[in-house]
């Protein structure tokens, strides 16, 4: 009997000690600040206020115009998440991604013995968020790419393109989800949960207050965008690429103050609520 | 606990009854499997060293199937064009309103502002606020996310402007440009697709492409097409009419082909003429391509208490090197489904080597057990980033079963409830035998 209170006091102990951590890791391109320059300080200031412990949280900084497995991708991210979870003893890691993000952390999920340190951060996360993920690419890279059709012959004219956007190309990422990744259609699932938020529309008429939030010039050219891409989209992404790995959390309208949808820049953003939800999500 | 304790003890003894060894099921089509391996040095850079081990459980009711290769749709082509000629009025032929053009300066050349963009109809300019529905600066993309280049600019023909010949003038161009016209709404599509997804260094690939309207293959396609490595390095493709408007070709891919991360390109041209327009397109699609540097054996190991799947390796060249793959096991309904997921990886010199997936036991659902069938297995050289050997089936074990003289025969057919860490035999259905688990 004594042995049973000890080992329930040890849990209970073991409990209180348990730290909730959330992770902001960033989409395609090099991060310096983050917070500043892709998040902005609302965003992640107010989600992680929904933390028991608010200073618990991590805002990722790597190069993300590498292949997602490079070194300067997952392998900085594995190694920014390590520390994290050392210096703040966390065992609950909850990781929000947007858009490339998504790719590399589940690069991370589906090859756990690629490096050393992929094991323990997936056995410490509890779920990943991801906005606006591009699983399955975007036509838009495959649009910039393709003008490199005649690269064999006047490559250096074109200039070349950054290896994440090759990555994003729909050819490319069918065969990296068909091979190297999980959680997509007819695929094995990935080893933790993965729930995307996705961005079905654009909203950037000049009289429309809505199109201001996360940077009106930013959303004009998702207008333009939008033209490469399906009915449903976010003027980057198509909403069947948000949707091809996981499950859906939610879809913008169903969310979101007002039913605004999210464009691609503002499913980072601040934005009709969205840091409100995910700020709720933290104490789950 | 008493029957727990005599359960584990009878599991204990059966142990290596349970160790199975056989051969490797026929490669199916599909399968990749290297006929020789090559040598190749170590690679270079920041290489996980440490071997490991992961495994997690599978929701048996998600179905884990072979995947087939991507098929790539376009609506869009690309050109180049002299300066002199987008002064003058450069001709596009459009087969649907709304066509969207991006104009790119090539090295030196004037940059473009959609504003300067003028459009003509048999030589007539078209009034400025008519002509385009959206004028868009590359500046604006690039702050959308798409990484156009700096100096170009996209606009989209007004759709009140119907379809058929345009020229479009730019008249301060100067220098050589980039045009890329795209026709969202254009029934016109070239499809391309790959017989397979990978390939080892000398192998052969199959390119399928239409270019067609609608699901029928235009008339007088012609069709033409580069394999593109990583590095840039290209090969021609040679295309053959085939039936209803597919052509084909074959790809060989050289025997040298480098290692460098990053998939091939298939890249496919296609121009017809139809209702007395030019029709063009260009695609692409990928593919990867790897140096056999290592490749299983033939024979197997199965330790069936531990649920452990132990293959050979001969490795070729030293380099890390990961099995992966997925266990299925028997439900109640006799229908196999998958319930976990393995991967293992180690780096190896030149040699015999071995890697084992093991999968939990606690993965098994409760009802399920044997027959097991390993599926989806890869060769992976994580260093060199390649898939080297892929099994869409790669063993099926659980007949013929071990007799345990010291358990009582389950009826056949039925199952016993899964305990973890207890293995039984019992009578599978067809005469085949499985395992199950039970007290």
């Amino acid at each position: 009997m004594r042995y049973l209170i000890l080992a329930a006091l040890a849990a209970m102990s073991s409990l209180c000690q348990a730290a909730t951590g959330v992770a902001f890791v960033h989409g395609t391109g090099k991060q310096t600040n983050a917070t500043a320059d892709y998040w902005q300080p609302t965003m992640v200031n107010n989600v992680r206020a929904g933390l028991p412990d608010p200073n618990n949280y991590v805002v990722i900084n790597c190069d993300f115009t590498k292949y997602m497995w490079d070194t300067d991708a997952a392998g900085c991210l594995a190694g920014q998440l390590t520390s994290f979870i050392a210096a703040k003893n966390i065992d609950r890691l909850i990781i929000i991604t947007h858009s490339n993000g998504g790719n590399v952390v589940r690069w991370i999920l589906s090859n756990p013995t690629y490096d050393s340190r992929y094991p323990d951060i997936i056995a410490k996360t509890v779920r990943v968020n991801a906005l606006a993920p591009s699983s399955a690419g975007t036509p838009l890279a495959d649009a910039v790419i393709n003008g490199n059709v005649f690269e064999t012959s006047v490559g250096w004219l074109i200039g070349y393109k950054s290896d994440a956007v090759r990555q994003q190309q729909q050819s490319w990422m069918a065969y990296y989800n068909a091979n190297n990744l999980y959680g997509t259609s007819g695929r094995p699932a990935l080893p933790k949960t993965f729930r995307t938020v996705v961005g079905t529309d654009v909203d950037s008429a000049v009289w429309d207050s809505d199109s201001y939030c996360g940077g009106y010039f930013e959303n004009v050219g998702l207008e333009t965008t939008q033209l490469w891409l399906n009915t449903c989209s976010d003027g980057f992404l198509n909403c069947s690429s948000q949707s091809a790995a996981g499950t859906v959390w939610f879809q913008d309208k169903s969310r979101m103050a007002g039913s605004e949808p999210l464009s691609h820049n503002q499913s980072r953003r601040a934005c009709f609520g969205l840091d409100s939800i995910l700020r709720t999500d933290m104490s789950k | 606990m008493r029957n727990q304790l005599i359960a584990l003890i009878l599991a204990s003894v059966s142990l290596p009854v349970l160790a199975i060894n056989s051969g490797v099921d026929t490669p199916r089509r599909g399968d990749l499997v290297a006929d020789g391996l090559v040598a190749l040095p170590a690679p270079a850079g920041q290489i996980e060293r440490k071997p490991l081990s992961f495994s997690w459980a599978l929701d048996p009711n998600a179905s884990v199937g072979e995947q087939t290769p991507y098929t790539s749709e376009s609506r869009e082509f690309w050109t180049q064009v002299e300066g002199i000629e987008l002064s003058k009025g450069f001709a596009i032929d459009t087969s649907a309103p709304g066509a969207v053009i991006r104009i790119s300066p090539i090295g030196k050349a004037a940059p473009v502002s959609p504003d300067r963009l003028d459009l003509l109809r048999d030589g007539k300019s078209i009034a400025s606020a008519l002509a385009f529905s959206q004028r868009t600066t590359a500046a604006q993309l690039q702050q959308a996310g798409m990484p156009i280049d700096s100096g170009a600019a996209v606009v989209q023909i007004d759709a009140a402007q119907g379809q058929g010949r345009f020229q479009l003038q730019m008249s301060a161009a100067n220098g050589r440009y980039l045009v890329h016209v795209f026709e969202p709404a254009s029934p016109y599509v070239l499809h391309a697709s790959t017989d397979r997804a990978n390939l080892l260094a000398g192998g052969e690939v199959e390119v399928r492409a239409m270019l067609g309207k609608g699901s029928t293959g235009l008339a007088g396609s012609q069709l033409a097409g580069l394999l593109v490595s990583p590095s840039g390095k290209s090969y021609d493709i040679v295309f053959k009419a085939g039936s209803n408007g597919m052509q084909r070709a074959m790809a060989r891919i050289p025997v040298d082909a480098g290692s460098e991360p990053g998939l091939w390109d298939v890249q496919v041209f296609a121009g017809a003429s139809d209702g007395g327009g030019r029709i063009q397109r260009d695609t692409r699609t990928a593919i990867s391509v790897a140096q056999p540097t290592a490749r299983l054996g033939s024979s197997y190991d199965f330790d069936a208490m531990n649920l452990g799947f132990r293959l050979p390796v001969q490795v070729g060249s030293p380099g890390r090197y990961e099995l992966r793959g997925t266990l299925f096991a028997t439900g109640p309904d006799g229908v196999a489904r998958p319930v976990s997921e393995a991967h293992s990886a180690a780096w190896f010199e030149r040699g015999q080597r071995a890697l084992t997936l093991t999968f939990e036991r606690a993965h098994l659902p409760a009802g399920y057990g044997a027959p097991f069938e390993v599926r989806q297995v890869q060769l992976n050289d994580q260093s060199r980033m390649g898939q080297l050997e892929s099994r869409e089936l790669a063993a099926r074990f659980g007949s013929p079963a071990p007799v345990v003289a010291q358990l009582p025969s389950p009826k056949p057919a039925v199952i016993a409830p899964n305990k973890p860490g207890v293995i039984v035999p019992t009578p599978g259905r067809g005469g085949a035998r499985r395992f199950d688990s039970g007290e």
